[in-house]
Order: C-alpha cells, then sequence, then structure tokens
C-alpha cells in the first residue's frame, strides 16, 4: 500500500500525544489520590456524589446536635437528680420532728431546712455555662423562680414560659426533633394555692424557728414534698428516656454517616495500584512509539543514492 | 528520416525533464499543507506511415494531474468540522463543568454550611456566636451563587467575542475562496488543463473555512465552487462572497448571534441552521450547558431565597420583633408605594428568564416582561398566570400608581444577605415570649431536606446536583464526540494523505527513472547525431 511520506511520521505522533495525555491523566488522579478529578469524569456518579456530600454534611450536623442534646440531658438529668436528693434530705429532716421536741432542737431542724430550701432554689434557677436558665423556658434570661424565703410566706413566682408552650427540642435527624429542656412547674406546684413547695417550706422554718408546730403541719409540708417528688421523677424519667432516645438516633446516625463516608470514598478513591500499573503500561507504550520514530525517521531512499 | 531520429530523441528529453520537474515540485511541496502530488502523463506521438508499417514519433506530455480522491477529501472535510465543533464545545463544557462541580465552588457546599450554621441556630438560639457564624455563613452562600452567576455569565461573553471573531475569519476565507473561484476559471477557460495548485489552495482554505463553520460545497461547470451554509444560505457564489456579521439575540439581549447579508438580505443563523465547526460548537454548548445552568442557578436561588424569606418574616428576632426579609427580594416597590407584594413561585418553576415591571392605575395592574416586551393587563392573579410564579398584597392594599419591579433572571448574581445585625435574625415563633425560643430556627432548618423544586420532588441541594450531572453528562459526551471525530479524522486524512500524500522514497524512484530516461534520449541523440557525423565523413 502506499503510503503519504507525511503519514510515516504522524502515525508516531499521534501514538506519543496519545499516551502523553493518558500519563498527564493519570498523573493527576494518583496525585489527587481520586479517581473522578471532575464530574464530567463519571457523569452518571455525579449526582450521587453531590447527593452523598449533602447527606453526609447534613448527618454530621445531625451527629453534633445529638451530641449538644446529649450534653443538654445529662446536665439537666444531674440537676434532677441534686434536686431529688434534697427534697428527700428535706422531707426526712421535716419527717424526723414531731409537735413535741424541745424547741432547741425544731430550732435546729428549722436551719436545716432553711439550708435546703436555699439549695432548692438554686437547682431550680439552675444556669447551663453559658449564663441561660435551663428551666426557664424560652425566657432563658430572666430567672424562672423567686421566692424570698424570708419568712413571709411569699408565693413562688415563675417567671418563665407557662407549660407546655416553652420547652425547647434540637432536631436529631430528618423530621425528628428531641425535647431538650424541662420547667419545674410540677415539681414546685407554683401557683397552686397552698400547696407551693418553697412557700411552704417557708412556713416551716418560721415555725420551727419559732418552736411550735404541729403534727398536722408537719405532715401537710411531707405531702407537698412527696408531690414534688413525684413530679419530678416523672420529669427526671422523661429526661431518661429522650437521653436513651437520643443514643439511639446517634448509634444510628454514626453507622449511617459511616456507610456513607465509605460508599463515597468506593466512588471517589482511586485504586492506586492499577493506577501505577495503568501508568507503567502507558510509560512502555510511549517508549516504543519514540523508539518507532527513531528508528523510521532515518529512512530514506535518498540516502541511498549516491 | 534522420530529422526523424533527432525528433524522436528530442521528445524524450523533453518527457523526462517534464517527469523530472513535477518530481522536484512534488518533494519541495511534500510538507505543504493541502498540496496534493502531481503527476504527468505521458503518451506515444501519433506515428509515421511508411511503406514497411508505421514508425514511431516518440513521447509527448499530455497533461500534469493531481492525485486526489474526492471522497475521502469531502470525508476529511466533515469529520474535521465535527471535530472542531466539539473541541469548541468540550472547551467550555468542561470549564462550566468543572466550576460547577469543584467542591471550593459548589453551591452544595455553601448551602450545607449555611444549613449547619442554622442548625447551630436552633440549638443555642440566644449564642451570639451562632448567629455571627450564621450571618457569615449566609454571605458565603450569597457570594458563592454570585461568584457561580458570573463566571457562566463570564462565559456568555466569552462566547461573544468568540462568535464575532469567527464571523469575521469566516469573511476572510470567503473573500479569499471567491478570489481563487475567479482566478482558477480564468486559468482554465482556454481549456489547457485544470488549474492544480489553485485548486489545491482553494480546497485547503474551505477546509479551513469548514473548521469555523460547516459549509457544503457545489462545483460549477466553469471550475468554481458554491459554498453554502446552513439550509442553503449563499456564503460564496462564483466571485461574491456574502458578509457575515453578528447581531443581538432578540430573545435575549445578552447574546450575540450570527447574521448572513445574501444580497441585502439579513438571515439571522441560529443553532437550527449552523451545526458544525467552532461556529457551531460555541452556539450549542451556550444554549445547551451555560444558559441552562444560569437558569437553574437562578431557580434555586430564587426558590430558596423566597422559601426562607416567608418563612423568616413569619418569625420574631431576639428582641421579639417580627423578622425582616434574609435574603434579596426579588420584588421592589417603587418609593411611595401603599400595596406591598410578595413573590411566590410556581410548583413547577416554569420561570420565562426575564425580568418584569408591574404598575397598578387602580382598577388593573400591568405586567411587562422586559425581555419581549410582551405586557399583561388585568388582576393580579391573570398578569402572572403563564409566568410561572404569583403575587400578593398580604394585608396592603395597593393605591393607583404603585410600581414594582421584579427581578428574576441574573437572581443568582444579584441575592445578597440582607441581615447584618446578629440580634435581626428571627430564631423565635410567632408566638414567642422569650429569646430562646428556636421554634422558627428549626423550621428554617427544616427546609434543607424539604423538596421545593421540580414540582416539589427534589431539594435545593439535589436540584443543583442535578445541574451539575446534566453538564457533566454532556461535557463527557462532547469529550467523547473529539475522541471519535479526532480519530475519524485522523483515519480519513491518512487514508486522504495516502492518495494525495507525497511518498519521498516514490519521488526518488521517479527522480531516477527519469534521469535515466533523459541520459537515454541524450543517448539516442548521440547516436542520431553520430549517424550523421558517419554520413557526411563518407561524403567528404
Amino acid at each position: 500500500m502506499r503510503i503519504a511520506s507525511m503519514n510515516f511520521f504522524q502515525g508516531s505522533l499521534s501514538g506519543i500525544l496519545n499516551n502523553q495525555s493518558s500519563m498527564a491523566y493519570l498523573n493527576q488522579q494518583i496525585a489527587a489520590d481520586q479517581s473522578i478529578l471532575q464530574p464530567k469524569d463519571d457523569p452518571l456518579a455525579t449526582e450521587k456524589i453531590l447527593d452523598l456530600s449533602t447527606r453526609i454534611a447534613a448527618r454530621t450536623q445531625y451527629s453534633a446536635n445529638q451530641t449538644k442534646a446529649q450534653i443538654g440531658l445529662e446536665y439537666e438529668s444531674t440537676v434532677l437528680t441534686e434536686l431529688s436528693t434534697t427534697l428527700t434530705n428535706t422531707r426526712s429532716a421535716l419527717a424526723g420532728m414531731g409537735s413535741d421536741f424541745d424547741p432547741a432542737v425544731l430550732n435546729a431542724g428549722a436551719e436545716e431546712v432553711l439550708s435546703q430550701a436555699r439549695h432548692i432554689l438554686d437547682l431550680i434557677n439552675t444556669q447551663d455555662p453559658y449564663g441561660n436558665y435551663i428551666f426557664g423556658g424560652f425566657d432563658t434570661v430572666n430567672q424562672p423562680y423567686a421566692n424570698p424565703l424570708d419568712g413571709t410566706a411569699t408565693a413562688t413566682t415563675y417567671g418563665g414560659t407557662p407549660n407546655p408552650g416553652g420547652t425547647r427540642s434540637i432536631q436529631v435527624d430528618v423530621g425528628r426533633s428531641i425535647q431538650v429542656n424541662d420547667n419545674l412547674d410540677g415539681v414546685v406546684q407554683s401557683g397552686v394555692a397552698g400547696n407551693d413547695l418553697l412557700q411552704q417550706l417557708d412556713a416551716a422554718v418560721a415555725a420551727l424557728q419559732a418552736g411550735t408546730v404541729s403534727q398536722t403541719q408537719l405532715d401537710g409540708w411531707v405531702a407537698v414534698i412527696d408531690t414534688a417528688l413525684d413530679n419530678l421523677d416523672r420529669i427526671s424519667q422523661r429526661v431518661a428516656s429522650a437521653y436513651s432516645e437520643v443514643s439511639a438516633v446517634a448509634d444510628t446516625t454514626k453507622s449511617l454517616l459511616t456507610q456513607e463516608q465509605n460508599a463515597l470514598s468506593d466512588i471517589l478513591k482511586l485504586d492506586q495500584t492499577s493506577a501505577i500499573v495503568a501508568l507503567q503500561s502507558r510509560q512502555t507504550a510511549l517508549e516504543a512509539a519514540e523508539q518507532a520514530f527513531g528508528m523510521t525517521s532515518g529512512l530514506s531512499l535518498f540516502n541511498y543514492l549516491g | 528520416m534522420g530529422s526523424g531520429i533527432l525528433g524522436v530523441a528530442l521528445s524524450g528529453l523533453s518527457a523526462a525533464q517534464a517527469g523530472i520537474a513535477t518530481a522536484e515540485h512534488n518533494i519541495s511541496n511534500a510538507n505543504t499543507v493541502g498540496y496534493r502530488r502531481q503527476e504527468v502523463t505521458f503518451s506515444a506521438l501519433s506515428p509515421q506511415y511508411t511503406g514497411s508499417g508505421y514508425f514511431g514519433t516518440g513521447v509527448g506530455v499530455d497533461t500534469v494531474r493531481s492525485i486526489y480522491s474526492q471522497f475521502l477529501d469531502s470525508e476529511v472535510r466533515l469529520n474535521q468540522s465535527q471535530l472542531s465543533r466539539n473541541q469548541t464545545y468540550t472547551s467550555y463544557a468542561s470549564q462550566v463543568d468543572s466550576l460547577l462541580g469543584s467542591d471550593s465552588s459548589s453551591l452544595n457546599t455553601a448551602l450545607d454550611s449555611f444549613f449547619a450554621a442554622v442548625n447551630e441556630l436552633a440549638n443555642d438560639p440566644t449564642s451570639n456566636a451562632a448567629r455571627q457564624v450564621l450571618l457569615s455563613s449566609a454571605n458565603t452562600l450569597a457570594g458563592q451563587a454570585n461568584t457561580l452567576y458570573t463566571q457562566l455569565q463570564g462565559y456568555i461573553t466569552a462566547s461573544n467575542a468568540e462568535v464575532s471573531g469567527l464571523t469575521s475569519q469566516i469573511n476572510t476565507y470567503t473573500g479569499q475562496i471567491a478570489q481563487l473561484n475567479g482566478d482558477i476559471a480564468k486559468a482554465e477557460a482556454g481549456g489547457g488543463g485544470t488549474a492544480n495548485d489553485l485548486r489545491d489552495q482553494r480546497d485547503q482554505l474551505i477546509g479551513e473555512l469548514n473548521k469555523l463553520v460547516d459549509v457544503s460545497v457545489v462545483e460549477q461547470s466553469d471550475g468554481t465552487l458554491n459554498l453554502f451554509v446552513g439550509s442553503g444560505q449563499s456564503l460564496v457564489v462564483g466571485t461574491n462572497a456574502y458578509t457575515m456579521s453578528t447581531t443581538t439575540d432578540p430573545n435575549d439581549s445578552s447574546l450575540l448571534i450570527p447574521t448572513l447579508n445574501v444580497g441585502g438580505t439579513v438571515v439571522t443563523l441560529d443553532t437550527g441552521l449552523i451545526t458544525g465547526g467552532q461556529l457551531g460548537g460555541v452556539l450549542a454548548v451556550r444554549e445547551e450547558v451555560i444558559q441552562p445552568a444560569q437558569e437553574d442557578l437562578d431557580r434555586i436561588t430564587l426558590s430558596f431565597a423566597t422559601e426562607f424569606n416567608a418563612l423568616h418574616t413569619a418569625g420574631l428576632d431576639l428582641n421579639l420583633a417580627a423578622g425582616g426579609d434574609f435574603f434579596t427580594n426579588p420584588v421592589t416597590g417603587a418609593a411611595g408605594n401603599s400595596g406591598v407584594l410578595t413573590l411566590s413561585l410556581g410548583n413547577d418553576l416554569n420561570l420565562q428568564n426575564s425580568d418584569y415591571s408591574l404598575t397598578y392605575d387602580g382598577t388593573n395592574y400591568t405586567l411587562t416582561r422586559l425581555s419581549d416586551g410582551t405586557a399583561f393587563t388585568g388582576g393580579l392573579a391573570a398578569v402572572t398566570a403563564s409566568e410561572g410564579f404569583s403575587l400578593s398584597l398580604g394585608t396592603t392594599t395597593a393605591a393607583a400608581g404603585d410600581s414594582w419591579t421584579i427581578n428574576l433572571k441574573g437572581y443568582a448574581g444579584d441575592m445578597a444577605a440582607l441581615i447584618t445585625d446578629t440580634s435581626k435574625i428571627a430564631a423565635a415563633g410567632a408566638t414567642a415570649d422569650g429569646p430562646g425560643d428556636n421554634s422558627n430556627a428549626l423550621a428554617l432548618a427544616a427546609l434543607q431536606t424539604q423538596s421545593f423544586l421540580n414540582n416539589g420532588t427534589v431539594t435545593f441541594s439535589s436540584a443543583y446536583a442535578q445541574t451539575v450531572s446534566r453538564t457533566a453528562s454532556l461535557a463527557a459526551e462532547a469529550d467523547l464526540n473529539v475522541q471519535t471525530f479526532s480519530s475519524l479524522t485522523d483515519l480519513a486524512t491518512a487514508a486522504q494523505q495516502n492518495v494525495s500524500g507525497v511518498n519521498l522514497d516514490e519521488e526518488a524512484v521517479n527522480l531516477v527513472r527519469f534521469q535515466q530516461a533523459y541520459q537515454a534520449a541524450a543517448r539516442a541523440l548521440q547516436v542520431a547525431s553520430s549517424l550523421f557525423d558517419d554520413l557526411l565523413g563518407v561524403l567528404g
């Protein structure tokens, strides 16, 4: 077959150029450690990659939200346990009193109850590390429960948002939120006439200090604390179940996150070994093409014409 | 008889000379692009009759002809035209692909960070740090959308420059081709053979022209070629070349499209007519890749901003005041308006890629689509019915003389985050009684996974992913076409060159062959000459 002299050279040239561009691309892949350098390298995988990336980003955020919720619930749980202990101690102090006790003993009891009551007041007005009142509902700025504990039998006033509108939630998954705070209206029994926890404790302290107390009074105060403990128990249980729900969701999130990250990595990750092998074989082909050019370029009949 | 001997030898000398000259011409042009090797054809001269029969009178040179195959020549042209188209297409598509898809410029990266910040706000509605992060990620998101849009607009500008550059290059080629048509017709007029080298030049120019725009070629009896583009619009007829120019697209003032002036009648050449060459590539990639990407960006950002604004204005900020627009409102009322309009996008987001103006005369509204000036008059619902969006007055009332502008086209380029004061972020619900309320922030965060686009089937991120994916498919297809047409062009060129190209070894053989023929003819001349000498010696 007749061959044009230009083709004779061109054949090696296109071989050299093709191998060089393949090698450049493989080099880029290896340097970036990615099989897909830009979407057009694999259009079918593009949408999957972007959707996975978005899902991973959202799930990472949900994971952060879950941690935030867990920390909040743990914090609340600690405070509630402490509150329960304090209420129980107060209850024991009052239950251990009798109307026939010596006034000096009753006075000592008054000190005990007052110090517990002050602790209760501190606990129901707990602030988180950022200064937010955790039992204040949406009003995180103002102290939710006020009672001077000055023996004047003032009712406890609640400054927060009324239940149930004032509970905050955190989104822990798509369309799934967890309540992360509570108010202690049920415990404090604020607004419940004659049953207001701190008002009763205030009255108890006043009576014990005066040294005169009836058994009926003592029984009444213990009953108010029992109601408070019952209600507190319900809140503690809600917090505990919310915490375990978040933990369960967090486990699912973590395993899905791992799956999605693996899936993304499977698509994007470059198989280094095969890339190196491909590079090697391209290099061999390039060298062959170059050698072929070297061998053919010198061939000319004119060399033999004297 | 004696002069006969000399004449025969002489004809041999001339023929050998013609052969040598042609071989030398071929050797000289071995690397001339578009050159076709030439060949001398010889034939025996008319014999002389004598009583003993016919005696030959030597050799004559018939003609010098180019060796070519019309089929292979047109194969090269067709493939080359498609190769150029796809090379141009992929040069743009590849840039758009990498712009939309790279992590650093992707809208999804910014959307993800933005919604992460909204979540943090919901986690901690009173935290100033969380609010600050939200504002800065809102700025990043708007900035990202602006950058993407501006960059795409830059490709449109580049495509306009290319269209206009290509048309003037085309005019240069068609002018030269028309000129050569005249030269060839003149040279061949006497019937003295074909003007091989001029024809080679003309074919070479047509090849170059085909890289710019696909033309069809029709040969005329006088040796001239007529060239046509599109569905038969004349580009070159005989010695006349018709001028191409550009005009602004009547449907989109940001685009330049090519025109052809055929004897005073200006024809607009759109993508339906120009399908090949670089010009075809620019027009196609603009229509299939760049503009749709811009329109998608507009749709996604408009949908996102209107949904986000709608929720944000319904919530309360840190001071329990009503929230304002978080992102640029596409509707702007004139100063002194009584009516305040809120934009809602239709489910199918079938927007017309245009801005609008709206006026109210006390009875009727008049909505004008600015891209083409179409006006609708009637009630508020009626005027927007066909445009893919609706407007509502809410609790306000419009007064005669109120007017608005609605900027939908290029919204992605104009979008900005309007809130600068962290306390103005409305994290609290409409009925909140304290700054710790995060219900609106939760609602805003939930927008991330809600489907608003494509008739409510895809989220903002997925819509963007679809845009990237579509661009990637088109870019990959163009890449594949480049590979295909590149090898087809190589094959066709090789085949064409194997017919028409010069082979130096072959020419070396020709040189030796004609040199020996020349030497033999010279020897014959010497023999004839010595015959005369012998004869003269006898006589002397």
